[in-house]
């Protein structure tokens, strides 16, 4: 057994249940015929391996057991979400009641005592889940222990605190091989230098949502992220950061292609709304291409969502007035047939990836 | 490799959550290591938000700093407006706010130029603000409150059957016995980016805190006219305290609000102010 994370043990698993469904096929057909002794010495090889891989990474064995898998997913997004908030609530109900000692050390305590626990339930939680609702709970604690201290001292705010939110998000996500706290962390960091690009200019940090080009700064540096940090042994999370680059690149230009006056270009409104809806056909296409060329799905997908979002937001802009609905929406349809035609040639003619 | 890795992120997230509640409460030590300035307020700086919903779970105490400014102008001779506005500038616009100071701060004052159809947007800036406390701007307000009920009574001697005119007089009496005893006495009286040339002027510190605060401009004209820069001072940065426990018993139904008309029993609150105007209270007590 060599995998080193979950998601090579599972392309293991479905490995070897592809291998014994062509298997049969080929014996079906009169292709190809292993003697008994071959076909036992596979069969044990593949039980033992199957067990080795289902014990140390909790891996789905077969079609039923992903289904579940799913299921399990999303109950313990819900558990986790849910968790974090009773947590909050329960703090607010009875903080009250305590005197300033007392608030200071449950504060402390339930950010030490979450984000150990977390770290010891992870080395015993094969599968994850559990984990995941402990690491929400954690970083639910610590946001919770930095904002009461400075609600109870009335500390003024800083931007400062997202950065250290962020800190312990990646801290928890990369510990735990946790995807919903990557992007947790992903987004305080966002917060973050967004927040203190608008302060260099001396606006206050918390106005920086007024302005969405304060968010294209910190776009570069998720999407660049991963190329020079190794994320072999962490399942998605390099997608997870380009998908974050991309969203935190587009959703500002998307906003600012159909709200000029948000720009800090003092151009007319319709020159700043023009500008940047060819920035976002642009960047959309970059995308694309970038993707196919480096084989990142991720970023393929991002950036074809995206490019038909500028489209029809234009092809609003343009006909939604004077052309009748029925026709309007004929044509968004035959657009995105033919968006599908491309990319399924595009399909078609790339060579095909080595495994 | 995963145990060792495992344990120093464990060392890492530890060291994360140590130093920031480490730089949090040591701040707060700093803060309230030397008090810059110690008010005397009351019930009528003093007030706890309204209670809704689910706020009312809240267990926490907590009481906002009322503050108000001076009217852009001199109101005495608006007693033609109607009731409700006399001589509390809603939109926190005060007259000493002019350009100068906005320019002080590193607003961008030159008008756009002729034919601009779109003024610049309006950015939130931080300045300290110097509060004053049952001073000068108190004491002006007070006078201008008089002078609207006399010329209230003036109107209504030459209209004396006029309901209007009844009706502005009521109300300018009932606004001059607000101001006298419910209204807030905290004023703000000016403001910049220097917290040390502003406690040179504003030197007695039972009278005068300086806090931050963050300022807010808008680019308006009349019709064609030229563009105007106009400032207003938006929001404290703390606009609440905290009351912990104790402090919260002693003030009984004062702590919670749930609707306008609730009488509030009078209190004395001393509200300190420290090294990095961060505010406190100090003690809280019947008046």
């Amino acid at each position: 057994m060599s995998a080193a994370s979950r998601q090579q043990a599972q392309q293991r698993v479905d490995q070897v249940r592809a291998f014994e469904r062509e298997l049969a096929a080929l014996r079906a057909d009169g292709v190809l015929q292993l003697s008994s002794e071959q076909e036992a010495g596979v069969a044990r090889h593949h039980r033992q391996l199957l067990a080795d891989l289902a014990s140390a990474f909790d891996v789905d064995r077969d079609e039923a057991a992903r289904q579940l898998s799913a299921g399990m997913k999303v109950a313990s997004f819900l558990g986790a979400v849910a968790l974090a908030a009773s947590v909050f609530f329960l703090f607010r109900q009875f903080w009250g009641r305590f005197d300033t000692a007392v608030q200071v050390a449950v504060l402390l305590v339930a950010a030490f005592g979450s984000f150990l626990a977390t770290l010891r339930l992870h080395g015993r939680d094969a599968s994850g889940y559990f984990t995941k609702l402990a690491a929400l709970v954690a970083f639910t604690c610590f946001v919770l222990d930095t904002v009461m201290l400075g609600a109870i001292f009335n500390i003024r705010p800083t931007e400062n605190a997202l950065l250290a939110w962020a800190a312990l998000a990646f801290i928890l996500a990369y510990a735990c091989d946790l995807r919903l706290l990557l992007v947790a962390g992903i987004l305080c960091l966002t917060g973050f230098v967004s927040a203190r690009t608008g302060t260099w200019s001396g606006m206050y940090w918390l106005d920086v949502g007024r302005w969405p080009e304060h968010f294209l700064p910190v776009a570069a540096l998720l999407f660049t992220l991963p190329l020079w940090l190794d994320h072999r042994r962490f399942d998605g999370f390099a997608a997870t950061w380009r998908i974050s680059g991309l969203l935190c690149l587009f959703l500002p230009v998307l906003v600012l292609s159909n709200w000029g006056d948000g720009s800090y270009l003092r151009w007319d409104t319709d020159v700043v709304e023009g500008f940047y809806q060819l920035v976002g056909f642009a960047t959309a296409a970059a995308a694309i291409g970038l993707g196919v060329r480096r084989g990142w799905n991720d970023v393929v997908n991002t950036g074809v969502v995206f490019f038909v979002v500028f489209l029809y937001t234009k092809f609003f802009d343009w006909w939604w007035e004077i052309m009748p609905k029925y026709l309007f929406f004929l044509i968004v349809a035959l657009v995105a047939i033919l968006v599908l035609a491309v990319l399924r040639r595009w399909r078609a003619e790339r060579p095909a990836q080595p495994a | 490799m995963r145990a060792p890795t495992h344990r120093r992120f464990g060392w890492l997230g530890l060291g994360v959550i140590a130093m920031v509640n480490a730089l949090a409460l040591g701040g707060v030590a700093w803060n309230r290591s030397l008090v810059d300035s110690r008010l005397p307020l009351s019930e009528r700086e003093l007030q706890a938000p309204y209670e809704y919903g689910d706020e009312a779970e809240d267990s926490g105490v907590a009481l906002d700093l009322v503050w108000r400014v001076a009217p852009s102008a001199d109101g005495a001779d608006d007693v033609g407006a109607a009731p409700g506005w006399l001589g509390y500038d809603y939109a926190r616009t005060p007259a000493w706010l002019g350009v100068a100071k906005l320019a002080a701060l590193g607003y961008a004052t030159t008008p756009p130029p002729e034919g601009t159809t779109r003024a610049p947007r309006p950015r939130d800036r931080p300045a300290w603000l110097v509060l004053e406390l049952d001073g000068p701007a108190y004491q002006r307000h007070l006078a201008l409150m008089a002078r609207r009920v006399v010329a209230a009574r003036a109107k209504l001697e030459a209209a004396p059957n006029g309901s209007a005119e009844k009706d502005r007089l009521k109300d300018a009496i009932d606004r001059l016995a607000d101001a006298r005893t419910k209204d807030s006495r905290l004023f703000v009286v000016d403001l910049g980016r220097d917290r040390d040339a502003l406690r040179a002027t504003y030197r007695d510190r039972s009278r005068y805190a300086i806090v931050e605060g963050i300022v807010s401009t808008t680019w308006t004209r009349d019709a064609q006219g030229p563009w105007r820069l106009e400032g207003s001072i938006d929001r404290l940065r703390i606009p609440r305290l905290h009351v912990p426990r104790d402090e919260a018993r002693a003030l009984g139904s004062a702590a919670h609000r749930q609707h306008y008309d609730q009488a509030v029993p009078p209190f004395r609150a001393v509200v300190a102010f420290g090294r990095r105007a961060e505010p406190w209270l100090e003690s809280v007590g019947p008046r």
